[in-house]
C-alpha cells in the first residue's frame, strides 16, 4: 500500500515537472516548426542562475556573487532564461529557420556551448538548490515533503496560467493559430515574428521553473541538461509533436511510467520508458494527440 | 553550382576526389611515418577511425539527409560484435572487425525498417533512442571478464606495434574512403542526392527511395561499425562510456560540418582537424571544448559548406582565373 502511495505521489510530482520543461518545447515547434534542442539547457540554465544568484561567498563559483534570499533568486533565474530563450532565437535561430538540418546543429551546439560555460563557472559536479520549504508531513505512512508539495502547485498553477494565456487571451490564440496554419495566421494579420518571440519567452520560463525544482530535489550537473532534452523530446513525440494538451498527457504517461520501473524494478529505469516510446514511435509516429500536418 | 562543377573535374581522366586519395594516401603512408613522432602517431590512428565515423554519419545524413543523432549506435554495435567474437571464440581480430562491421549494417537495416515512415524530428528521435538503448543494454552485461558498467576488457589487438596500427588504420580510412566516394559518385550516389534534396520529387520521378534509404542506412552502418571495432581492437576495450556514449555522434556531426557535408573528403578533413585539437589542447581541460563548439558553430554561419569545400572552392576559382583566363 505504501509502495502504491508512494509511486502515486511522486509520479504526480516528477510528471507535473516533465509537462513543464515538455509544454515550452511542444510550443516552440508548434510555431514554427522549430526542434529546439538547447531546451535541456534551458532547464539546466534555470537552475544554476538560482544556485549562483542565492549564493555568498562560495569559492567553488567563479562569478561575483549577490547572496539573495531563495525567492528572488528564483524570480530572477524565470526572467533570466526568458530574456536569454528570445536572444537565442532571434541571433541564432532566426537566420537560418527554413533550414531544419541547420537548426537542429545549431541549437545542439549551443546546448554544449551552455554546457561548457556552466562548468567552466560551476564545475562538473553536481550542485543543489536548497529547499524552498522545510520539514514534511505523513499520509498513510508515505513521507511527503512540504518542498515537493510546493513544487507541485507551483507546477499546476504554472500549467494552468498557460492553459488560460493561450485560450484566453489574444496572443493566446495567435499562437494557437500560428501553430494550426502559418499562412492563414499570415492572412488574419498575425505578426509571427513578435509571437515567436513571445513563445520562446514563455517556453524558456517554463524551462526554468522546472530546472529549479529538479535542481532542488534531484540535483543538477553541466552535462545532466541532456536528460531533460531526452525526457521533453519523448513527451512531445508521444503527445504529438506541437500539440499542447497531447504532451501534458504524455508528460504523467511518461512520469507515472518511470516512477513504476524505478520502484519496482530500478536497474531498468531509464530503459523501459525508451522502449516504449521506441514502439509508439513505429507504430504511431504522429504520437497520440498528434494530427497529420498538411504539407 | 562550384561544388557540382568541381566534382565534375577530372585531371589525366581521373575525378578530382581520387586524385584527392591518391595525394592523402602518398602523404600519410610515405610522408607522414618518416616525420611524425610516437605520439603523433597514435593521435593519427585516432584522426582515422573519427574521420571513418565521421564520413559514415556523411553518407547517411550528408548524402541522403536522413539526420543521424545516434550514430554511436553503429560505432558500439561494430565495437561490442568485434570485441565479443575476437574474446569469446577466439576468432582473428582481422575476420571480427569485418563481421563488426557486418552486425552494424544489420542494425543499420533495423534502423532503417521503422525509420522509413519517419522524417526529421522523428527520425532523428529514433536514431538517439537507439542509441540510448543499446547504451543501457550493454550495461546489462554480466559476462565474467566483463567489468563494471559492461565494458569488456582484453580484446586481442590487431598488433601491439603503434606503427602497426598506424599503417592499418590508414588503409583501412583510405579504402572506406575510396569505397564511399565511389558509392557517392555512383548512380546509387545521385538518388542519395534527389531523396535528400526532395524526397516526394525522387519518388514521383519512378525511384524506390525505400530501398534507397535503406542500402543509405545499411552502407553508413557498415562502415561506423567497422570503426568502432578498430577502435576496439586498438584500445584493447569495449565499453559504453568510449561505444555509445552520445558525444561520440556529436563529434562525428561536428566533424563532417566543420570539414563539409556530403563530400566524403570533407569529414576526412573535419575528423583529422577534431582529433588533433581535442588532443593538442587537452592541457586547456574545458576550454578546448568550449574552442570547438564555437568553431563549429562559426563554420556553419559563415562557411556553411565547410571549410574543406570552401577552400577546394576558392583554390579551384584562382585555377580558373590565373589559367583557363590566359588560354581564353
Amino acid at each position: 500500500m505504501t509502495a502504491l502511495l508512494d509511486v502515486l505521489v511522486f509520479g504526480f510530482l516528477i510528471s507535473s515537472l516533465y509537462a513543464l520543461a515538455a509544454v515550452g518545447f511542444t510550443m516552440i515547434f508548434g510555431v514554427a516548426g522549430v526542434l529546439n534542442l538547447s531546451h535541456g539547457a534551458f532547464v539546466m540554465l534555470g537552475a544554476y542562475i538560482a544556485i549562483w544568484a542565492q549564493a555568498l561567498n562560495d569559492p567553488t563559483i567563479h562569478l561575483p556573487q549577490l547572496g539573495l534570499n531563495l525567492p528572488a533568486a528564483f524570480l530572477l533565474a524565470i526572467l533570466g532564461v526568458a530574456v536569454i530563450a528570445p536572444l537565442i532565437y532571434r541571433v541564432f535561430v532566426r537566420p537560418v529557420q527554413d533550414r531544419p538540418i541547420i537548426v537542429f546543429l545549431v541549437t545542439l551546439l549551443l546546448a554544449i556551448l551552455f554546457e561548457q560555460v556552466a562548468i567552466l563557472i560551476f564545475s562538473v559536479n553536481p550542485r543543489a538548490l536548497p529547499a524552498m520549504v522545510g520539514s514534511s508531513f505523513s499520509i498513510l505512512g508515505t513521507q511527503i515533503e512540504y518542498n515537493r508539495l510546493l513544487a507541485s502547485v507551483i507546477a499546476l498553477v504554472a500549467i494552468g496560467a498557460l492553459w488560460l494565456f493561450v485560450h484566453r487571451t489574444k496572443t493566446g490564440k495567435a499562437i494557437l493559430a500560428l501553430s494550426m496554419d502559418r499562412k492563414g495566421a499570415a492572412l488574419v494579420g498575425i505578426n509571427a515574428e513578435r509571437i515567436q518571440l513571445i513563445v520562446w519567452a514563455v517556453s524558456g520560463a517554463l524551462a526554468a521553473i522546472a530546472g529549479l525544482f529538479m535542481a532542488s530535489f534531484m540535483g543538477m550537473s553541466p552535462l545532466e541538461e541532456r536528460v531533460p532534452l531526452v525526457i521533453s523530446f519523448s513527451i512531445v513525440v508521444l503527445g504529438g509533436l506541437g500539440s499542447i494538451p497531447g504532451s501534458l498527457w504524455a508528460a504523467y504517461i511518461i512520469g507515472y511510467a518511470e516512477t513504476i520501473v524505478a520502484q519496482f524494478a530500478p536497474e531498468a529505469r531509464g530503459l523501459a520508458a525508451l522502449i516504449f516510446l521506441f514502439i509508439i514511435l513505429a507504430l504511431r509516429p504522429q504520437g497520440l494527440l498528434g494530427r497529420k500536418v498538411a504539407h | 553550382m562550384y561544388l557540382r562543377r568541381l566534382y565534375r573535374k577530372r585531371w589525366l581522366g581521373i575525378p578530382g576526389d581520387y586524385w584527392l586519395l591518391i595525394g592523402l594516401a602518398l602523404v600519410l603512408l610515405l610522408i607522414v611515418p618518416r616525420l611524425a613522432t610516437p605520439n603523433l602517431l597514435t593521435i593519427l590512428i585516432l584522426a582515422n577511425i573519427w574521420a571513418m565515423l565521421a564520413m559514415s554519419w556523411d553518407i547517411l545524413s550528408g548524402y541522403t539527409g536522413q539526420i543521424s543523432f545516434g550514430h554511436s549506435f553503429f560505432f558500439g554495435i561494430g565495437g561490442y560484435t568485434s570485441g565479443l567474437l575476437a574474446l569469446y571464440l577466439k576468432l582473428s581480430p582481422w575476420l571480427t572487425i569485418w563481421l563488426g562491421g557486418l552486425a552494424a549494417a544489420i542494425g543499420g537495416l533495423l534502423i532503417a525498417l521503422p525509420a522509413l515512415r519517419l522524417r526529421g524530428p522523428y527520425l532523428a528521435l529514433i536514431t538517439l533512442l537507439a542509441a540510448l538503448v543499446a547504451d543501457r543494454v550493454a550495461r546489462f552485461l554480466r559476462i565474467e571478464t566483463a567489468g563494471a558498467e559492461g565494458a569488456l576488457y582484453g580484446i586481442p589487438p590487431l598488433s601491439f606495434s603503434w606503427t602497426d596500427n598506424y599503417y592499418y588504420s590508414t588503409g583501412l580510412m583510405l579504402l572506406v574512403a575510396l569505397f564511399l566516394i565511389t558509392v557517392a559518385r555512383s548512380k546509387m550516389g545521385e538518388v542519395f542526392e534527389a531523396i535528400r534534396d526532395d524526397e516526394e520529387a525522387a519518388g514521383a520521378a519512378g525511384l524506390n527511395t525505400a530501398k534507397f534509404k535503406i542500402l543509405a542506412f545499411a552502407i553508413s552502418g557498415f562502415v561506423a561499425g567497422l570503426s568502432g571495432a578498430f577502435l576496439a581492437h586498438y584500445m584493447m576495450i569495449v565499453s559504453p562510456r568510449q561505444h555509445f556514449d552520445l558525444d561520440l555522434s556529436v563529434e562525428a556531426i561536428i566533424a563532417a560540418v566543420l570539414g563539409g557535408m556530403g563530400t566524403i573528403t570533407g569529414p576526412i578533413a573535419g575528423g583529422y582537424f577534431l582529433v588533433l585539437i581535442r588532443e593538442y589542447l587537452r592541457p586547456f581541460g574545458v576550454w578546448r571544448v568550449f574552442a570547438l563548439t564555437v568553431l563549429t558553430l562559426l563554420v556553419l554561419f559563415f562557411l556553411p559548406r565547410g571549410f574543406w569545400t570552401e577552400l577546394r572552392i576558392r583554390l579551384a576559382q584562382l585555377w580558373t582565373k590565373s589559367f583557363a583566363g590566359k588560354r581564353a
